[in-house]
């Protein structure tokens, strides 16, 4: 070997990740270089000051039984999805879908499920059988101390999200979720009123954080709207998502709107 | 092995690495289970140990994406902070959270490149494997990790001494 080897040959050597020609020269360039040998300790030393640090950062430990629950549906439902052609099928797939998530994931197990900020909350509901809607504050370790939560049951798989008096460069987040649950979250201080399948907040004069009016919607959902300032953003058709307001940018299950300026459809009222 | 002992076998690992990776417990299950989710759907087969290692690349891709996401919330809850209990905690868990901050941010400060490097090696992936997650050719993931770890050990050093210089000031006033 001609020269000192690389550092990363010796964090090669050190991680038994060299070939045996390479570790015969490593081993024997090292027999007579007390310079080697050092970088060899310090990496050494690095390595373990990693691995200690890194043991310090506690994981909450998960629910193997749930998750892989959890996985299983969810892998599920997205071959149904795909083997779902046309209008039709779609619809009647969706409804079985839906009915069949209903039997198995009851009050109470869907919201048991992790992922989502309702979680913990939901379980505080009234039970089945009384009103549809019940209003909380999302608790804080989950969503922030300024946001309220509406949670709602759909109506036959339907859905109407209305928003109003939203200002201008407001994001709007549409999450797409597990169950058969749909939940606004807006800013402490809007104005929330509820009926059957059907939510309106008036956001009004509240300061709004970025990503603090959000709307999660059952991926099962047959048919709804999300009206933003009048103008629908979001329509759910036979199951089928359409975009009819501002262009949303979208990631996996969330759906992103900006609200836009005055003037222009679904903009600021007034 | 079928995919519930697959899955019993390998989540909680990816899981761990998933939550130090990311730093946000919703995001360690969302992205730790849709990986799984991809599995599945993709039909990909193997052996376990290939298996575990196209999990954790999954895995490392979507919370690249997802932290994005997750950015503005974790601003909120900074500006938010959750209140500290009323009754304090003892003293061992005053210091291991201690612990687990300072290693935190020591591992925030490093690239998104060397953080991924270093908490996939400390899961036991060879070279190979960690090359392709970060998408590096496996012949520099040497010099690499060597370097991620010396930045990491320095930041570790820097804030203990930060941590240390505080404690002293605190108990000189
Ligand atoms: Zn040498």
């Amino acid at each position: 070997m001609k020269g000192h080897p690389e550092e990363g040959l010796l964090q090669a050597y050190l991680d038994g990740e060299v070939s045996e020609s390479e570790h015969v020269r490593v081993a024997g360039h090292l027999m007579g270089c007390a310079a080697c040998n050092r970088t060899l300790d310090e990496l050494g030393g690095l390595a373990a000051i990693a691995g200690s640090a890194l043991a310090a950062l506690e994981t909450r430990r998960p629910d193997v039984e749930a998750a892989r629950w959890r996985v299983r549906r969810e892998a599920a439902t997205r071959r149904r999805r795909a083997e779902a052609t046309g209008w039709g099928a779609g619809l009647r797939r969706r409804v079985a879908v839906a009915a069949s998530f209903f039997l198995l994931f009851g009050v109470g197990v869907a919201a048991a499920m992790p992922g989502s900020p309702l979680r913990s909350w939901w379980d505080a509901r009234e039970p089945a059988g009384s009103p549809v809607v019940s209003a909380a504050s999302a608790p804080e370790d989950a969503a922030g101390p300024t946001e309220v939560g509406v949670g709602l049951e759909l109506r036959d798989g339907a859905l109407d999200v209305a928003f109003s008096a939203v200002p201008a460069g407001v994001g709007i987040e549409v999450t797409l979720v597990d169950g058969d649950r749909a939940a606004v979250f807006a800013p402490e201080g809007a104005h929330f009123e509820t009926g059957s399948g059907r939510i309106h907040v008036e956001v009004g004069t509240v300061r709004v954080e970025a990503g603090s009016v959000r709307v999660e919607i059952p991926r099962n959902s047959i048919n709804g709207v999300v009206r933003v300032n009048e103008a629908i953003y979001l329509e759910v058709v036979a199951g089928d998502l359409s975009f009819p307001g501002p262009p949303p940018s979208t990631t996996g299950d969330v759906i992103r709107f900006e609200v836009p300026a005055a003037g222009t459809p679904g903009g600021t009222d007034g | 092995m079928n995919f519930d002992e697959l899955f019993d076998d390998l989540y909680p690992g990816l899981h761990r690495y998933c939550a130090r990776l990311s730093a946000d417990a919703d995001v360690a299950e969302d992205v730790a289970q849709e990986a799984f989710v991809r599995l599945l759907e993709r039909k990909v087969q193997g052996e376990p140990a290939r298996l575990r290692a196209w999990l954790f690349k999954v895995a490392t891709h979507l919370i690249r994406d997802q932290v994005k996401i997750r950015e503005n919330r974790w601003r909120l809850l900074e500006e938010n902070p959750v209140l500290p209990h009323a009754h304090a905690p003892p003293d061992e868990v005053v210091e291991r959270r201690e612990r687990e901050g300072m290693a935190r941010r020591a591992l925030d400060s490093l690239d998104e490149r060397d953080r991924t490097l270093l908490l996939m090696r400390e899961e036991g992936f060879a070279y190979r494997e960690m090359a392709e997650a970060v998408g590096v050719q496996s012949t520099s993931v040497g010099t690499l990790l060597a370097r991620a770890r010396r930045r990491f050990g320095k930041a570790v050093e820097e804030i203990e001494g930060e941590s240390l210089k505080e404690r002293i000031h605190e108990g000189a006033s």
